[in-house]
């Protein structure tokens, strides 16, 4: 009997210092960070990377309404980071997108969000920042036209274009 | 037994604890009573008979049709008025009435609960049309309402708005009427979006920008017209275009994202969404493009800046903590407030225009379907306006700070509506084009 009471009340002492926690918002990202500025608007023309180096610039992925860098997508990333150290006179423009999900106005900011946390990485990992640019379309131009969650999580994506 | 006075205390602090989380809550969803005036608790009945030709061998069908659906529009959607009777059809003889001018058939009026009566005339002379406007009030037996105007026969619709208004003024005190507003939005024809102007009404839609990229954000300020346009090299800049002088200006065109243009009602200020910096935060230019201050310090998205009335607060979005949200910041001193608790997807805020007001319109999110809000600032109560299985998004609020106009998705198509926030019926605007969006409701 005593036993039992002893469990519940704990039970109920868990639920309650459950629920405390889940009212304290955590706050997102790094608590320092410095911004990397874009200082130039690129004047050349960006294209698709050429087929052979398509493998490298596979579209970074991103989850539902999130900005931060998949862990799944990192190593992609490295790739393109070798490929810029070596091809060192290419200028790469990070053009971010959304799903269609969510608003219209939120997602514009979001897309531009994606393409700067591609670049903060790259630059991470030794990229000059000068030679990344940043667009965001939005929901605007989506991968798949398609209303579904597969078409979703294609759209939710930071594509690559390159210049001389 | 020294056990059990633990756990009874532990018991009552756990309790009083999630009493007090509970009732936060229910604090925070208190609904918003919004009264227009307090000496009207309802509509005021209104009765719009036809408007005859003063020389019965003048008479225009067109000009009288055109007279009355555009009166009737007008005072159905003020916000103050409901027609009246609302079942009883006219009869030939009753209408035959709307021909004595000196006169309102009084007693048949008050019969019918009647409260106020519209007749008038119209006068085609060349290509010039006279208007005769009277209103009479029942109860007192007397005009309260006796206009004339003198108007070109292709701008008789705006003439008819300028008499409603000129009736709704006597009713809505220090709210300006809506009648003669115009309101912007987006409209993709052929995969490209570009800038269309349309009357309040619907009627009078017309194509502003001509870009074969990507045009979207419009915001108006008195004549001129805000908006980001991706024409320049493929990326996306804030331009001016001056309605009267269609001369164009490049307001703001630094690398990134140039977004979000939301002038001061003061006209001094222009917030924007700029990331040259790194990341998207809230800034304030001049209203030559110059920057005059930055106001979000966050590793966040900050956007979507609107302003409060008296030209120093904004409302912005942000997901500092990890689900967009509403804040407020006085600009001036940059410390931001975190405004909705509600939902974890809320964006998109408009701050009522109207003096003093602390009213701000959002898009909520749930799952896949979003619904417009309104919140208090001041005390975090707030109201649902729509409920439908529709998504609603986008809200801009109309100077009357009683309307807003709206983006309604149906099965992925989209037209523009507006809505009295009071009684939130949905009026649609443009015609069933399903591809316009982003509306905003320009000044009067």
């Amino acid at each position: 009997m005593k036993f039992n009471r002893n469990f519940f009340l704990s039970i109920l002492l868990i639920a309650a210092l459950t629920a405390l926690a889940g009212c304290q918002s955590k706050p997102k990202g790094k608590a320092v960070k410095s911004d990397i500025p874009l200082t130039t608007i690129p004047s050349g023309t960006f294209v698709d990377p050429p087929d052979e180096f398509k493998f490298v610039f596979q579209p970074i992925l991103f989850d539902f309404d999130r900005s931060s860098i998949r862990t799944d997508m990192k190593q992609s990333l490295s790739q393109v980071a070798q490929w810029m150290s070596v091809h060192s006179k290419v200028l790469l423009r990070l053009e971010g997108h959304c799903d269609e999900r969510g608003t219209e106005e939120y997602n514009l900011a979001l897309g531009e969000r994606r393409a700067l946390a591609v670049r903060e990485l790259l630059v991470a990992k030794g990229v000059t920042a000068e030679r990344l640019t940043t667009i965001s379309y939005g929901e605007e131009r989506p991968a798949n036209s398609e209303h579904n969650e597969f078409a979703w999580a294609e759209n939710r994506r930071v594509e690559f274009k390159l210049a001389q | 037994m020294m056990n059990k006075k633990k756990y009874a205390f532990l018991i009552t602090v756990i309790l009083n604890i999630s009493f007090l989380i509970i009732f936060e809550n229910i604090a925070l969803c208190r609904e918003i009573k919004i009264t227009i005036s307090k000496k009207l608790d309802r509509k005021i009945r209104v009765a719009i008979l036809p408007f005859f030709a003063k020389k019965y061998d003048n008479s225009d069908i067109l000009t009288a049709r055109e007279l009355y659906s555009t009166i009737k529009f007008d005072i159905k959607n003020s916000g103050y008025f409901e027609l009246w009777p609302q079942k009883t059809k006219f009869t030939d003889k009753i209408l035959k009435k709307g021909k004595n001018i000196d006169s309102a058939d009084y007693d048949f009026w008050f019969e019918h609960t009647t409260e106020l009566v519209i007749k008038g005339y119209y006068d085609i002379q060349g290509t010039e049309v006279f208007i005769k406007f009277v209103c009479f009030d029942i109860a007192a037996q007397s005009v309260i309402l006796s206009e004339q105007i003198v108007s070109a026969r292709k701008n008789l619709r705006t003439a008819a708005h300028s008499l409603c208004g000129k009736l709704i003024k006597l009713f809505s005190g220090a709210r300006p009427p809506i009648t003669n507003t115009s309101i912007a939005y987006v409209k993709e024809v052929n995969g490209i979006k570009n800038i269309f102007i349309t009357d309040y009404d619907g009627q009078n839609a017309r194509q502003l920008t001509f870009n074969s990229n990507l045009t979207i954000n419009p915001a108006w300020h008195n004549t001129s017209l805000f908006y980001v346009s991706y024409k320049e090299n493929g990326y996306p800049f804030v331009f001016m275009r001056d309605l009267t002088s269609a001369n164009i200006k490049k307001i703001s065109a630094r690398p990134g994202l140039n977004a979000f243009p939301a002038v001061s009602p003061d006209g001094k200020k222009i917030a924007l969404t700029l990331s040259f910096n790194g990341n998207p935060e809230i800034y304030i230019l001049n209203i030559d493009g110059s920057i005059l201050k930055r106001v979000t310090y966050n590793p966040a998205t900050d956007t979507s800046p609107a302003w409060a009335p008296e030209s120093n607060r904004i409302a912005f979005v942000s997901d500092r903590t990890g689900t967009p949200q509403i804040y407020t910041v006085d600009y001036r001193t940059g410390t931001p407030k975190r405004v909705s608790y509600r939902g974890s997807y809320n964006t998109s805020p408009d701050w009522c225009p109207t003096k003093k007001s602390s009213l701000i319109v959002y898009t909520s999110l749930y799952g896949k379907n979003s619904e417009l809000y309104l919140l208090d600032v001041n005390n975090g109560n707030i109201k649902r306006l729509t409920t439908t299985l529709e998504s609603e998004e986008s809200p801009s609020w109309a100077p009357d700070g009683i309307h807003i106009s709206y983006t309604l998705t149906q099965n992925f198509k989209s037209d523009i509506y507006f809505m009295d926030v009071r009684d939130s019926i949905a009026v649609q605007i443009t015609d069933e084009e399903n591809n316009c969006t982003s509306s905003t409701w320009g000044p009067n």
